[in-house]
């Protein structure tokens, strides 16, 4: 896959600084569904890299602040479960949508996308927010999630084929699936298939 | 259809999948395209794909200003932090993350982009540049590594000649390309951020940050690639056009 992430080498680049603050709300929010509760995902991601200085290449720091966001998510999903479930308003959220103002159809449709991928089973949504929203290459994305290039492919067509489904619905809610459902890993990546058991076009521009 | 990718591999769903976004390297995209062609499921298939990136690629929800005030919240304890991992040879980017924010675009003491801007009025003095034979979508010619895009077999504009000059001190390349009789100039400037003109409007494309002025007749685009300053200017190309070609990223790696 063609390369999209951050350019090699170098020091911090100033000018990307508030650009990576905003792809790391939005992958926050895309993973845990709400924008408050992002903000405060964020924050405990950053004071946690803060907590843990090491030496990062410019290449490297996407990838290694979307793991730190998925695993301060996941330890904050495994605490909530052991206390009472706070339950969220609906209340000014829309405020933070940049289009919520003038647009409010269009910042209607982007709650509408963030609610549909924080319902997403947790591996799909993890390889879209890597590679979708936080715009990491399928490689970078692999590394940051501890898994295989391949598996992220698959898993990345699931998510986003799930996800037009879901907005295509009429009220663009029902997935069926849970949002804790496991992956069917079985089907996520499957070995190579002998040539006669292949049906896609690369066995057919074989043949 | 909740099937139908059921006979393709693992492989063609990643191909498919990177079709979709515009990652497919340019030597399979024809391979696939085809196969698409062919078959509508796999047209639909990718429909849905397209429309997931779509969907997602529209999202602008910026980090709000409560987020960003309680991160800068906390300098102090950023700053020990910082100074500890600086003490051990550790650049932490992140931690730029929050230092950095607060600073204005360029350094005191940096030439201005205006300054940049200004040497396309002394024209080219070299011809152009020929393209990069193993990438169409950019010329042979860059600034620190950052290459000049070839607009010319997309877009139309074609590179009509260059020049070099030094900027306090700062090596300066400008490729000056045309299309219908238009001009615009492209100067890349090594080194740290330049000065941003006073006024100039903050403007997002592309998941790049652009700052636009006018100066006098001129509409100047300036924004970073990886870290030096790039000036795209012209008189007599509207604002919305510069800033179309200052966010071209050809194939998906010139302009980030």
């Amino acid at each position: 896959m063609a390369s999209r992430g951050p350019p090699a080498g170098g020091g911090p680049d100033p000018e990307r600084l508030p650009d990576l603050l905003d792809r790391l709300y939005r992958s926050a929010w895309a993973l845990c569904g709400s924008p408050h509760e992002a903000e405060d995902l964020v924050q405990e991601t950053m004071t946690r890299v803060l907590a843990r200085p090491r030496l990062l290449r410019r290449d490297s720091e996407l990838p290694y602040l979307m793991r730190a966001l998925r695993n301060t998510y996941l330890t904050g999903l495994r605490t909530a479960s052991r206390r009472p479930r706070v339950v969220e308003l609906p209340p000014e959220e829309s405020a933070t949508l940049r289009s919520s103002l003038a647009e409010p159809e269009a910042a209607l449709e982007q709650r509408a996308t963030f609610d549909a991928i924080a319902a997403l089973p947790e591996e799909f949504r993890a390889a879209l927010v890597a590679v979708d929203v936080l715009g990491l290459t399928y490689r970078e994305a692999a590394r940051a999630l501890r898994t295989r290039e391949a598996t992220i492919a698959s898993r990345l067509f699931r998510a986003r084929q799930r996800l037009a489904r879901s907005l295509g619905e009429p009220h663009g809610s029902g997935l069926p699936v849970s949002p804790t459902e496991p992956v069917e890993e079985s089907r996520e990546v499957t070995k190579p298939r002998r040539s006669h058991q292949r049906r896609g076009w690369r066995a057919r521009t074989e043949t | 259809m909740e099937g139908a990718h059921g006979n393709l591999s693992s492989a063609e769903l990643a191909e498919l999948a990177a079709l979709a976004d515009g990652s497919l390297p340019r030597a399979k995209r024809a391979a696939v395209a085809v196969a698409v062609e062919r078959s509508a499921d796999l047209r639909e298939l990718l429909d849905e794909q397209r429309v997931a990136v779509a969907a997602v690629r529209a999202l602008d929800a910026p980090a709000p200003a409560s987020l960003r005030a309680r991160l800068e919240a906390t300098p102090r304890a950023t700053e020990r932090r910082r100074a500890r991992a600086l003490r051990v040879g550790a650049a932490l980017a992140a931690t730029a993350l929050l230092a950095l924010a607060l600073l204005p675009g360029g350094q005191p003491g940096a030439p201005t982009v205006l300054e940049a801007a200004a040497l396309a009025d002394r024209g080219a003095n070299a011809s152009a540049p020929r393209g990069d034979r193993r990438r169409p979508d950019r010329l042979d010619a860059r600034v620190a590594g950052v290459p000049f895009p070839a607009y010319g077999p997309q877009l139309g504009w074609r590179a009509a000649g260059t020049r070099s000059d030094e900027l306090s001190g700062r090596v300066t390349r400008t490729v000056f390309y045309e299309r219908r009789g238009r001009q615009a100039s492209y100067t890349i400037v090594s080194g740290d951020a330049l000065v941003w003109p006073p006024g100039a409007q903050r403007m997002r494309r592309a998941g790049v940050t652009f700052r636009v002025a006018e100066h006098g007749s001129r509409t100047i685009v300036s924004w970073l690639r990886e870290g030096h300053t790039c000036v795209l200017s012209s008189d007599d190309v509207a604002r919305r056009q510069l800033l179309m070609l200052a966010a071209w990223k050809g194939v998906g790696t010139v302009s980030s």
